[in-house]
């Protein structure tokens, strides 16, 4: 059994955001540290399975400064034994509008290996895909891409920079996002707010997103796939809960530091 | 039915679960071993009061409640007691640290493109 914690975490929350403005970052910065704890539903139960962590840093080139946007999940020391998580996600992205230029996935699960990497290539819309399944060769290709495209990651960011006080409850917003290097539309529906328990925050006013992909095979159903983000000017992911072919998994947040605001 | 027949089959029945709980205990199920173990002592509590009108002492009643017993307190002490962390994975480390040494050149890459776009 493939879990993908990550990847369905990511991917629940997204890809065609046809945000008509120019995301414009006030959300995060460097430093910010972000940490889940990962949960399956069996038997009735909620079983912590992983940690994921979620970290912002800054990165220089010889031309611009840049975040790295860093996703690593582990499962517990306890599963190691039966089945052994290490993935890593990461995304570069311009500090301002959060527009990617390098996206890395790098998944060990269970034994199972993949690579990938996309190089954006902005003047021509095309990104560069590298793939490379468990042992077999690199393949290598170009994708074409639209202009506000995103990955798994930055596209975890770049929510948080929307205006949701503006929404309306039932107001859709489409994310364009390359996924398994395609471009994939998943629909965001802004559900409201409401009120959850937060680690470390108690009681805190989130925002309630749902997400709904297309293509049913990575996750099931309207409406069933949500996240809340916290309703400040940090708008963290709080809590996600997701359905997914194999069943539940949830995300909550046990801790969070450097926050921006 | 007889009743002796009665309780062995009841006793089958919670050695069973209890032993299906009594595995699960030490895997990190969490809570969800100790379902089994409750089923089988729910199981061992018919079989006694239905054996206690014999009047006979019966080894497998009493082995079926010690593997439910010892199931429910071995899933609850590790619940309790062993606490839930990532282990330290040097190689793991290294790699993530190789992966940002290892982006900066396809970033520069990305990059320039960018800069002509820009021009």
């Amino acid at each position: 059994m493939k879990i993908h914690i990550l990847y369905f975490a990511i991917l629940f929350v997204f890809s065609n955001f046809s945000v008509a403005q120019e995301i414009n970052n006030t959300s995060f910065a460097g430093g910010e540290k972000l940490t889940y704890i990962a949960s399956f539903y069996m038997s009735s139960l909620w079983t912590d399975l992983a940690e994921i962590n979620m970290e912002v840093s800054d990165i220089t080139t010889k031309t611009q400064e840049l975040y790295r946007l860093k996703c690593v999940a582990s499962t517990y020391q306890a599963w190691d034994s039966y089945f052994k998580i290490r993935d890593l996600y990461e995304s570069y992205v311009d500090k301002k509008t959060v527009k990617p230029y390098l996206f890395k996935r790098s998944v060990d699960e269970g034994g199972y290996i993949l690579n990938i990497k996309y190089v954006y290539k902005w003047k021509s819309q095309m990104v560069n895909a590298t793939i490379q399944k468990r042992t077999n060769p690199e393949k290598v290709q170009e994708v074409k891409i639209l202009p506000n495209t995103y990955d798994l990651v930055s596209v975890l960011y770049m929510i948080r920079n929307i205006d949701y006080s503006a929404k309306k409850p039932g107001d859709l917003m489409r994310i364009n996002v390359l996924i398994d290097a395609k471009v994939e539309v998943v629909t965001v529906k802004y559900r409201g707010t409401e009120t959850i328990n937060v680690a470390g925050m108690g009681n805190k006013l989130c925002y309630k997103l749902s997400v709904a992909l297309k293509d049913d095979s990575i996750l099931k159903g309207k409406d069933l796939n949500n996240i809340w983000l916290t309703a400040d000017k940090n708008k963290i992911p709080a809590l996600i809960k997701a359905e997914i072919p194999v069943g539940s998994v949830q995300i909550r947040l046990s801790n969070s530091s450097g926050l921006r605001n | 039915m007889k009743t002796k027949t009665v309780v062995i089959l009841l006793s089958i029945l919670s050695l069973f679960f209890g032993i299906i709980g009594f595995i699960l205990s030490f895997l990190p199920l969490g809570l969800i071993s100790i379902l089994p173990a409750i089923l089988g002592l729910v199981f061992w509590l018919i079989a006694f009061l239905v054996n206690n009108k014999t009047g006979e002492k019966r080894s497998i009643v009493t082995t079926a409640l010690i593997i439910s017993v010892l199931a429910i307190l071995i899933s609850t002490f590790s619940e309790i007691f062993i606490k839930d962390k990532v282990a330290e994975d040097q190689k793991f480390e290294e790699k993530i640290e190789q992966s940002q040494e290892e982006a900066i050149d396809d970033l520069e890459e990305a990059l320039e493109d960018l800069e002509e776009i820009e021009e």
